[in-house]
């Protein structure tokens, strides 16, 4: 094998790992705190009593607590045991890498530039329906998981390291009546710093490993650099092929959600629902993030977020290519042919 | 409202530590801390490698750039010295923390020592002052360890054998650009007389719209960028292309524009020699490449308007 395949992999790989790093390590770190100082139920407690309006909350949090998908996990593995709602921590961890300040921003300043054929400036509207669209997915998924959750005992949909002492509980055991976690007798803080270390580095080593892996598949699957230009190709000929391929797209390349608004905004011949589908698809799904899943849900909560997340990318990004499809950037100044 | 996880009383006054598998028993006391010596020494390796990939420097085209830089824009970088620190700060408490562990558990178990065949009337039931926060599998499964380790030790492994010690090769980097066809009879452009020294980003976004390359068509150009000639009956166009990363290397995107010189033999020294950094200065035009996309064409000037500033 070519000695340049082999480094370009390496390349691509060691990227990926490296940009996620620092904020796994920061989220291990937050949930190791979350773990040692957050009192049971704490969350809970704060949040509407009203399921939907829990999860509306939830998919809003990424505004006010704003992580990257690689660290959420961590952190949401941790706000699970501490007594969050599953419903709201799968709003939280879909949402959250999209709702998110910085991402929004980064959103507008790949796009500001661009305009449509009419001359409409694409940089807010491409936020809003990234926004939008990705609150709507996160929030109608994680309906589903709560009606899913109301009918199946704990550990039929989350793993052990997500669920701590709760394996024996069922369904109807679980409501606002379980007795509290007693209460602690003050502790010093050498003890408390001890745990959090521990918690922390549990974390990092478990969700890490999945990263490194998940980081390994994603740069085989780009090792050919001309396979982005055969999709971003394929869906220009073929427009109905482009919104899934684009969600295909985000699913191979695991971009961070901060950078893949440039990506998108590279692919000019494409329609501004297949680009929206990948600004969203891409944060909530995708290889790495995939197998760091497997680390706190079963395949039966998996499969249910994987099918929803699809199915609803499809269909908002589907309605939006009928309702807002805007014409390719205007013809310009010079028109030529090439040779 | 569903509420899966609630209550999770773990860490209460007086805990029973038999969570229904007698773990300390089943693997031994050597078992366990060798794990939690891995678990330790390879943070501790994750986080002394990021250090390193911060502080290690390579030469390209004469500047120091870190490992980092070959992989992250610099507005990371500072972030990964940060969790890699953090991450050595959390490794040496856990170190410490399991050293006392060590020397506790060495006194209790001589403490503890009776002749063979006496009963044993020690009470295994801890109380909360004992430090048992690792015993504690509900939040984490170390069982797997080994594995976990080794792969945890490959991005380490690579640091070791020098890597990363640069970008994207040549190859990749030509086939990110993608076949480039010789664009036809540009029509002649007349100077504005307004100069602009463009970075390649400002350069490829001024294609994007009408009234931008309206703006700016007819002004001189100066930009760097690494230069591709394009094979063609004349021999007069080249590919002027920078890679842009907006946070990695794996994100990278490749900003094209287009070079036209007046006589091929300015391009002479570039055929065949790989890619080259160079600067090229002339006047600014537009040409759409594809329907709909514009690229910057400058065509340069024939009076040392091309100048080569090193090997990539």
């Amino acid at each position: 094998m070519d000695a340049a395949v082999i480094t370009d992999y390496v390349i691509n790989l060691l990227a990926i790992v490296w940009e996620a790093l620092p904020f796994i390590i920061f989220g291990a770190l937050i949930a190791g705190i979350l773990e040692e100082v957050l009192p049971q139920q704490a969350l809970a407690n704060l949040l509407p009593k009203q399921a939907i309006l829990g999860i509306l909350m939830g998919g809003a949090l990424g505004l006010i607590f704003p992580m990257c998908e690689c660290g959420i996990v961590v952190v949401m593995r941790r706000l699970l045991r501490k007594g969050l709602p599953l419903s709201c921590c799968v709003a939280y961890m879909l949402a959250g890498p999209i709702l998110n300040p910085i991402v929004l921003g980064s959103t507008f300043v790949a796009f500001k530039d661009h305009t449509t054929k009419a001359g409409l400036e694409l940089g807010w509207p491409m936020v809003a329906l990234r926004a939008g669209l990705g609150f709507t997915v996160a929030c109608i998924t994680a309906f589903v998981v709560h009606l899913l959750a109301k009918r199946s005992k704990p550990e039929e949909l989350l793993k052990p390291t997500a669920l701590g002492d709760m394996a024996a509980a069922t369904p109807k055991a679980l409501s606002l009546n379980v007795v509290e976690e007693t209460a602690k007798p003050k502790e010093a803080w050498w003890p408390r710093i001890i745990r959090i270390s521990n918690t922390a580095l549990s974390d990092f080593i478990d969700i890490t490993v999945f990263l490194i892996i998940g980081s390994a598949i994603a740069a085989l699957v780009r090792a050919d650099p001309s396979t982005i230009a055969q999709l971003e190709s394929l869906s220009i000929t073929e427009p109905v092929l482009a919104i899934p391929l684009l969600m295909l797209l985000g699913f191979v390349l695991c971009l961070c959600s901060e950078a893949d608004a440039f990506l998108a905004a590279s692919f000019r011949g494409m329609s501004i629902s297949a680009k929206v589908a990948f600004l969203v698809f891409g944060p909530m799904l995708d290889i790495k993030l995939l197998l760091m899943y497997t680390r706190v849900f079963r395949v039966k909560l998996i499969a249910t977020i994987i099918t929803c997340v699809i199915l609803l990318v499809l269909t908002t990004s589907t309605a939006l290519h009928f309702v807002f499809n805007p014409a390719l950037p205007s013809q310009g100044v010079i028109s030529m042919s090439e040779k | 409202m569903d509420h899966v996880l609630e209550g999770n009383p773990v860490h209460g006054a007086g805990h029973d530590h038999s969570h229904g598998h007698d773990h300390d028993h089943a693997h031994g006391a050597n078992e366990y801390f060798l794990q939690k010596l891995l678990t330790v020494g390879v943070s501790g390796a994750f986080g002394v490698a990021g250090i390193l990939m911060y502080t290690l420097q390579d030469t390209v085209r004469g500047e120091k750039i870190s490992k980092l830089g070959h992989l992250l824009v610099p507005g990371f970088h500072p972030w990964v010295l940060a969790g890699s620190v953090v991450l050595l700060v959390l490794t040496a408490i856990r170190g410490y923390a399991l050293w006392v562990e060590a020397g506790q558990r060495r006194a209790e178990a001589e403490a503890h020592a009776h002749p063979p065949g006496e009963a044993c009337a020690h009470d295994h039931v801890h109380g909360p002052d004992c430090d048992h926060a690792d015993h504690d599998h509900s939040d984490h499964d170390h069982g797997n360890i080994y594995w976990r380790v080794i792969v945890l030790a490959f991005p380490i492994a690579l640091l070791i054998m020098g890597l990363p010690n640069g970008g994207f090769s040549e190859a990749r980097l030509k086939a990110m650009i993608g076949e480039q066809k010789e664009l036809g009879n540009l029509g002649a452009i007349e100077s504005s007389g307004k100069r602009l020294s463009f970075d390649f980003d400002t350069l490829a976004s001024t294609a994007y719209s009408a009234e931008k390359r309206a703006e700016y068509t007819g002004y001189e150009a100066v930009v760097d960028g690494l230069l591709q000639p394009i094979p063609g009956a004349g021999g007069k166009q080249f590919t002027l292309f920078t890679e842009k990363m907006t946070c990695c290397r794996s994100d990278q995107i490749i900003l094209k524009a287009r070079g036209v010189v007046q006589n091929p033999s300015q391009l002479d020294a570039y055929q065949a020699k790989g890619l080259q950094m160079v600067q090229v200065r002339g006047t600014l035009q537009y040409a759409e490449s594809s329907p709909g996309e514009y690229i910057p064409v400058i065509r340069v000037d024939p009076n040392g308007g091309l100048t080569l500033k090193g090997k990539r």
